[in-house]
């Protein structure tokens, strides 16, 4: 069914020298909820149009249901396509915009009317199908965007950052919509975003780009425990992962990270990883996410060769918890403290930090050495 | 101070009222004064000073008109005809052209884009008086002259209407066409269904520039037509106010000046609302 399978794509635009989405290969099952994620300009927008049919291919080939796509028109591609600012017909109402791709189709009108107002009420859009777009709010118009896509009943959705003019409280509203619709229709759906929340939240599976290349392809409780290079682990998570920069060195069969101002004794458990990425010792990046970096009793008892001193220069109250952000040195430490925590800026505090929980990078290539994600 | 600050408030607003309500008597005086002009008497016409309102209304004017129209060769309906005709479809066919290149300038991409875009820039610059004589070499190797098709089709490319359209279709948004591909929309269905009624606004304006241009125009009665028959009516004005000699000259001037004003007049009554909007949103001030 709603199969789509990338080969090799690139996309060169015209006068530039680096192609904009570089080798990108991959497969998306049917029924696949696959997120793109990545900064702005890292190619995962003109997958998508090349997928849609808006974009021509550069080279490499796409497929869906098994079909070869790259010539083929966005019509006749069965795919619909939720945009950003909407893109909806002003000069039609809300009804006539989402019928328009079905008469397009030449299908019955009784049809027509039936899907209508089966996904009207649905989306509960039902009470303004006579109104026009400019009549609506942004959620409003929103739905009728994804109404116009969902009617159609296309073999794979695409998305093209849905929400980002959504306010907060709407924009977290409307992801446990799509998520819920999702779920039921079962149809693969391709969504592009550069908001990581919405890509952790969301997607069976996430793809995280850079500079038009894929970084890593995983779902999203795997890529945030195990990120494939440093990009990845400082792009998913907020906070970010606190990254600390050091040497491995081995002494009487022990290893250890060492830094201007630490020397900590890295687990057994990764000495195997370690070493088995060639070169034990060298350069390397230890990253750790804030939630493994505690100034609380019971981590400092029982990590006792883990703790390190810092002063903390700020702290950020989120109600649930608090960040505590401190200086080591020249580097800067996130630590995830309980939410009424009496420590103030200036304090100068001692923190657990979980090696346990860490990940290793090698610092020239970025790559991980703990962490063998795809 | 808040009470200080707030009469300033007012006081500018007021001296800007008063000024610009100044600037919009003083731009409308040449109306005022060309439809009292047609209804004054003789001696009132050739007062000095002039007056603005005429004191002693009456039709003499429009008698002398009708008067001298019906002792011509050519009867005046037949100018009337032409005139009515030659806009009308100059209009609607510029329309068509400029809308449809404007779309294709606008939201597709093809080959020499910029130098097509260049090429529209430059014929912009030029006024018809410099291009009358290779123009006047074409219609009439063509073989054009005397004929509807003269009047017409020097208007039909015009870089002003295609120019405009250019700029207004620019700022619908590109997903929007997108959109309606992935409906399944054509290129035509996609220009007629939604790039014509959002564009309506620079429809009227285009419209407006276009009928004015063309009913105005001179060049193409005298340069490509020497039967009578086929010439405008504001060719006809211009020659009569010119040719006859003598009072009647001033009288018959000030109501034909009526008279073909009122058709503009009409056209930007009907259009205003919409071309006041595009000079709003296209930057063409």
């Amino acid at each position: 069914m709603g199969n789509v399978a990338f080969n090799h794509v690139f996309k060169y635009y015209k006068g530039e020298v680096d192609p904009s989405v570089n080798d990108f290969h991959l497969d998306i099952a049917d029924g696949e909820f696959l997120i793109m994620v990545g900064p702005s300009g890292c190619g995962k927008s003109s997958t998508l149009r090349m997928l849609a049919g808006l974009e021509e291919v550069s080279e490499g080939d796409i497929y869906i249901d098994g079909k070869l796509m790259n010539y083929v028109s966005p019509k006749n591609r069965d795919i619909a396509m939720v945009f950003q600012n909407y893109a909806l017909y002003p000069n039609l109402t809300v009804y006539e915009n989402m019928a328009l791709g079905l008469q397009l189709h030449k299908v019955a009108k009784s049809e027509i009317e039936l899907r209508v107002n089966r996904t009207a009420k649905m989306l509960e859009i039902a009470h303004f199908l006579t109104k026009k777009p400019n009549q609506l709010s942004g959620g409003q118009k929103q739905r009728v965007a994804l109404g116009r896509a969902l009617v159609r009943e296309p073999q794979v959705f695409l998305m093209d950052e849905p929400l980002s003019n959504l306010d907060a409280k709407l924009r977290t509203q409307t992801r446990l919509e799509i998520s819920k619709l999702h779920k039921e229709l079962r149809t693969t759906m391709v969504y592009v975003t550069h908001d990581q929340t919405e890509a952790m939240t969301m997607g069976t599976r996430i793809v995280v780009m850079k500079d038009g290349r894929i970084q890593q392809v995983a779902p999203p409780q795997k890529l945030y425990d195990e990120p494939r290079n440093l990009f990845v682990a400082g792009f998913i998570g907020t906070p970010q992962m606190n990254f600390l920069h050091g040497t491995i060195v081995s002494e009487d069969d022990k290893y250890y990270f060492r830094s201007k101002r630490l020397e900590l004794r890295i687990p057994e458990a990764y000495i195997p990883l370690i070493n088995s990425t060639h070169n034990a010792l060298r350069n390397v990046v230890m990253g750790i996410r804030p939630e493994y970096v505690s100034c609380e009793a019971w981590a400092l008892e029982n990590y006792p060769e883990w703790s390190v001193s810092a002063i903390v220069h700020m702290r950020e109250p989120l109600g649930s918890n608090t960040y505590l952000y401190a200086k080591l040195g020249e580097e800067n430490l996130i630590s995830r403290a309980e939410a009424h925590t009496l420590i103030e800026p200036g304090d100068s505090v001692k923190f657990a930090l979980r090696l346990d929980k860490a990940h290793f990078f090698d610092r020239d290539s970025g790559l991980s050495l703990t962490s063998l994600g795809e | 101070m808040l009470l200080s600050f707030r009469k300033q408030i007012t006081f500018s607003r007021i001296s800007l009222v008063v000024f610009l309500t100044g600037i919009g008597i003083f731009m409308l005086l040449p109306i005022i004064f060309l439809f009292n002009n047609a209804f004054k008497p003789l001696n009132e016409l050739f007062l000095f000073p002039p007056r603005i309102f005429v004191q002693h209304p009456t039709m003499y004017n429009f008698e002398q008109l009708f008067l001298h129209t019906s002792a011509g060769v050519v009867p005046f309906t037949r100018y009337l005809f032409n005139s009515v005709f030659i806009a009308l479809i100059t209009t609607f066919s510029v329309l068509i052209v400029s809308t449809m290149a404007g779309y294709v300038l606008s939201k597709h991409r093809f080959h020499f884009k910029a130098f097509i875009m260049g090429a529209i820039l430059i014929a912009l610059m030029f006024t018809p008086e410099t291009v009358a004589i290779p123009r006047y070499l074409i219609v009439s190797g063509l073989g054009l002259k005397n004929s509807y098709l003269a009047h017409i089709l020097p208007f039909l490319a015009s870089p002003v209407a295609v120019f405009l359209m250019k700029q207004f279709i620019d700022q619908i948004p590109t997903p929007l066409i997108e959109a309606a591909k992935l409906d399944g929309a054509t290129d035509m269905y996609i220009f007629i269904r939604i790039i014509i009624p959002l564009t309506s606004p620079a429809v009227a304006t285009a419209a407006i520039i276009t009928f004015q241009t063309v009913y105005m125009d001179v060049e193409g009665s005298t340069l490509y037509m020497t039967k009578e028959t086929m010439k405008t009516l504001a060719y006809y004005v211009e020659a009569m106010t010119l040719n006859i000699p003598g009072v009647a000259q001033i009288s018959i001037a000030s109501s034909i000046g009526l008279l073909m004003f009122l058709p503009n007049l009409i056209i930007f009554l009907l259009f205003q609302r919409k071309m006041i909007q595009t000079m709003l949103h296209s930057g063409v001030k």
